[in-house]
């Protein structure tokens, strides 16, 4: 029972990794964060509700940076894969 | 080329075909032991690498990868697989991933946020760790 769901982790993780998701979840963290902060100090006090406004903000410009994150990395590994993969061509490809 | 090349250790026989030598234009012969890791053909030779594709830890698929980060990159070094604690870590986060969202649609509040968040930070660290 274990091993199917490992066999499942391990498929849902590959595939993550496969489209290099690891920084868009992590700016999903921070907004999901800025949300709940900045819905939070709605009902807060007056001297925190200054205070979970702030932060609510500091965290969706996190959010902001590690889309751009993102972003950067996306364009940076498609010029890897042009630089060395297939656009330029591969002289020679034999098995050992 | 890279300046700084990890050292090595034989301590498997491959299977036969288990590699493949690719010359690219601009950074010369490399040898893809796919599904691990490239090398350099002139660090290191086609029989020891290949000798070693049942026995390079992650550790050293990350070192190599940091090494040279432009000729390595991501087109030549698939994913190595997630261990089975990671996996099931994974799976448990999503699966309390969807129970923060669904509570914090329901009910609101602060504590499903806080549960979401958490969850979703799990699996980006898990993500993030394998090279994704």
């Amino acid at each position: 029972m274990l091993d199917i769901f490992s066999e499942i982790g391990t498929a849902l993780v590959s595939a993550l990794v496969k489209i290099r998701a690891g920084s868009i979840i992590a700016t999903m963290v921070f907004i999901q964060l800025a949300v709940t902060l900045g819905d939070h100090s709605r009902s807060a006090d007056e001297p925190l509700k200054t205070f979970f406004t702030v932060v609510a903000i500091v965290l969706g410009a996190g959010g902001v940076c590690a889309m751009l994150m993102f972003f950067y990395d996306q364009f940076r590994a498609r010029l890897s894969q042009r630089t060395l993969g297939s656009h330029h061509g591969i002289d020679e490809d034999r098995n050992i | 080329m890279p300046s700084v090349m990890p050292k090595y250790e034989v301590s498997h026989t491959p299977p036969p075909g288990s590699g493949a030598i690719r010359t690219f234009p601009n950074v010369g012969n490399v040898i893809e032991i796919a599904p691990y890791v490239s090398l350099y053909k002139n660090e290191i030779g086609i029989r020891e690498a290949a000798k070693q594709r049942a026995a390079i830890p992650q550790s050293i698929t990350e070192r190599l990868y940091n090494a040279a980060p432009g000729h390595y990159g991501k087109v030549n070094m698939p994913p190595v697989a997630p261990a089975k604690a990671a996996s099931l870590t994974a799976l448990g986060s999503v699966i309390l991933a969807a129970i923060g969202i669904t509570g914090q649609i329901i009910f609101g509040g602060l504590v499903f946020g806080m549960i979401t968040a958490f969850a979703l930070a799990v699996l980006a660290a898990i993500v993030l760790s394998h090279g994704g």
